[in-house]
């Protein structure tokens, strides 16, 4: 079905290949996981081999390549390959859920009513069907990314290629999906490719693995298990302090939330978060959680109820939340001037500005690129920035929406470092996260939210187990 | 009712804004404009579909009166004998102006509401336009609803480290809002145009995707379209 022969790809404006002879057939049915370093060439051989390098990359392709028994090096054949990328939200283009997912059929002219219907069956399966006609911008990114992911299931394509497909879902959507993506594969001889890097999940699901390292194809067979199960939470168990009998830096008290006529996004919520506490917020996509820390940063109030702060604290300035995104955050010519954006905010000046930057970025790797632009920074570099853009500012509070999305093993252990330092100093830390692994390495306690309410609260070692 | 107007053709609806704009500029009525301004408020109400984009348009269209009345008391004051007949006279032509102006916003608000970007997109492709006009205009169209949403998501971040709106006076500090939603909006051009080529809205047409399909609420509209310039309605432009 895919056969590649000494493929090579040059980028644009670049001399060097960054795709280098790669040789290699793929059968129908048969399920890939592609693997390697950032920056290797993973996203590179995955649109080659679903023959869409000519639309998303720009530069020059060489050797042989070809798909359904065509030569198609350059481009594939229309409805060949479907494919989900790392950023799930800049693809949809419709206004609701079930019109998303209906415009790949209605694009093929296909009959309407078969097309709702494949539609419907789609949603159903993945829980999405009574939410059919809710508007995408106000989904949570974990639906938005299934979303993206059912609208190319939809067209029903012979290869599918997904780019880090759980990165913002819950366990149990992810679990599901990859229960139906198994379906396909097996019974609809579907081939299916995806980039991941959670390697346990990725090994209970490919039956084959291309390893990718500068561009070379490095290996192409079975995963080295013993590197899958070596997950740095395991190795790593919390160390915090916290403080039962402090008082509490913040308090949820009945707080109920709404977004506009919408239904509810928190429905009596009470939680106290004391110094020395990390606090995992885990739930099901669309639960609440990211809502739940946009009200305590006070970027929008409760429909009722309320939400305090010990006294002499201000949200503004002693709450610190760093979002989903880092692509929505950077903006400045250096890191250092990222770095310092709040602190500049609030008047502090320049030169204890700067020894403040220096003293939270080098213990998070980022010390020796003070001047490097931070839009060339690595995604996990990227994260880590925006880590030390809100912890520069020496918040009691801080709240963490997903830190973990799209994190190798490393940077997550760094990450997980820095929380555990931030709670082991006497502040609370607030985090929302589907990574039980981090959960497992930064929380004392862990809150379970569901459909807007805390369905369970107790200590992290209990709630994980 | 509502339902059958929306699954109507986007052709068919752009056929009656065009139509009612048309008319709303050579009909001086104003008795006949306000009826259509009525008219197009009750439709509005009744797709039930006030959110804050249709806000948002309604009071940038307010917003810009008061510049309107300036330039027509202006225009009335250099044409009238006198200043007091020449503010009358500004305020008349601004009445009907206004109307008129009001029925366009309407008649566009009107159509965005009842069209949804897959059938707009279908009804392109019906007209049989080269695939990469389509894909441009699929991309233009949701363009600035998506700049719109993007901004709210960066103000909301910057926020957080401590943005405050009154720093705008200082146009620098516009930066940290402009640089990440254009280099956003760059990024996601590249993945919304990967992603609907592959959804072959390219207009490779694999299948029957470029049928033009007509339903009832199409002909509502085409015939709400001819009804404004034959028969009964046609008197009030006579009149004039």
């Amino acid at each position: 079905m895919i056969d590649l022969d000494d493929i090579s790809f040059t980028p644009a404006g670049s001399d060097e290949p960054i795709l280098r002879h790669v040789s290699l057939a793929i059968e129908q049915g048969e399920r890939v996981g592609i693997v390697g370093p950032s920056g290797s060439g993973k996203s590179t051989l995955g649109y080659h081999l679903c023959g869409a390098h000519h639309l998303a990359l720009a530069g020059v392709t060489t050797g042989h390549l070809y798909l359904d028994g065509q030569d198609c090096l350059a481009g594939g054949p229309p409805g060949f390959a479907g494919l989900v990328g790392q950023n799930p939200e800049a693809q949809l283009f419709c206004r609701t859920i079930q019109e998303e997912v209906l415009l790949g059929p209605r694009m093929r002219g296909e009959n309407e009513q078969v097309c709702r219907d494949r539609v419907r069956s789609l949603l159903d399966r993945h829980n999405l069907f009574s939410r059919a006609e809710d508007v995408v911008a106000s989904l949570s990114l974990g639906q938005k990314q299934l979303t993206a992911t059912l609208s190319m299931l939809a067209i029903e394509p012979k290869v599918l290629l997904l780019d880090e497909p759980t990165s913002y879902l819950d366990t149990a959507t992810a679990n599901r999906l990859f229960a139906h993506l198994d379906t396909l594969s097996r019974d609809d001889g579907w081939i299916v490719l995806i980039i991941e890097h959670d390697l346990k999940r990725l090994a209970g699901f490919a039956d084959r693995f291309l390893t990718i390292v500068d561009g070379l194809l490095q290996s192409d067979g079975s995963l080295d298990l013993a590197s899958a199960a070596s997950h740095p939470g395991r190795s790593h168990p919390a160390a915090v302090f916290p403080r039962p009998d402090a008082a509490p830096l913040l308090t949820f008290e009945d707080v109920s939330f709404h977004y506009g006529k919408g239904p509810t996004a928190l429905d009596n919520i009470n939680l106290t978060l004391r110094p020395g506490e990390c606090v995992a917020l885990m739930g099901p996509n669309g639960s609440g959680k990211s809502t739940m820390l946009r009200l305590a940063k006070g970027l929008a109030k409760p429909s009722s109820g309320r939400i305090d702060l010990a006294s002499g604290l201000e949200m503004a300035r002693d709450v610190g939340l760093m979002l989903q995104n880092p692509e929505e955050q950077i903006f400045a010519h250096t890191v250092e001037a990222e770095c310092g954006y709040w602190l500049q905010n609030l008047g502090v000046p320049p030169e204890v500005r700067s020894g403040r930057i220096r003293d939270i970025l080098f213990p998070l790797g980022l010390g020796t690129m003070l001047t490097r632009a931070p839009f060339s920074l690595s995604f996990g570099e990227k994260r880590r920035l925006c880590l030390a853009a809100t912890l520069v500012a020496d918040p009691t509070v801080l709240c963490l929406d997903e830190p973990t999305t799209g994190l190798d093993d490393d940077n997550m252990e760094i990450m997980a470092a820095m929380v555990r330092d931030r709670a082991a100093s006497g502040k609370a830390v607030l985090v929302a996260t589907h990574e039980d692994a981090f959960a497992a390495m930064v929380a004392t306690r862990i809150v379970r939210i569901e459909a807007g309410r805390i369905v369970a609260d107790g200590p992290a070692v209990g709630e994980l187990s | 009712m509502t339902r059958m107007l929306r699954e109507a053709n986007a052709l068919s609806k752009c056929l009656f804004a065009v139509s009612l704009c048309a008319y709303a500029f050579l009909c001086s009525d104003w008795r006949v404009l306000v009826a259509y301004v009525l008219l197009l408020l009750a439709l509005l109400a009744m797709t039930a579909e006030f959110d804050r984009i249709l806000l948002l348009a309604v009071g940038v269209f307010f917003a810009g009166l008061p510049v309107l009345l300036t330039l027509f008391i202006l225009g009335g004051i250099e044409k009238a004998a006198t200043w007091q007949d020449g503010v009358w006279l500004g305020l008349t032509w601004l009445g009907i102006f206004f109307l008129r102006l009001l029925i366009m916003v309407l008649a566009d608000l009107l159509v965005v509401k009842l069209t949804s970007f897959s059938n707009m997109i279908l009804s392109l492709r019906s007209l049989r336009l080269p695939g990469r006009l389509v894909l441009f205009v699929s991309a233009l169209v949701s363009m600035l609803p998506n700049i719109f949403g993007m901004a709210l998501r960066v103000i909301e971040v910057q926020r957080c480290r401590g943005f405050v709106a009154k720093k705008l006076i200082n146009p620098k500090n516009f930066l940290p809002l402009f640089i990440p939603v254009f280099l956003a909006q760059m990024r996601r051009s590249a993945d919304l145009a990967l992603s609907l080529e592959l959804r072959g809205v390219n207009g490779a047409t694999y299948g029957r995707g470029g049928c033009l399909h007509l339903g009832w609420g199409d002909g509502v509209f085409v015939a709400a379209a001819l009804l404004l310039w034959i028969g009964p309605f046609q008197w009030s432009l006579v009149l004039q």
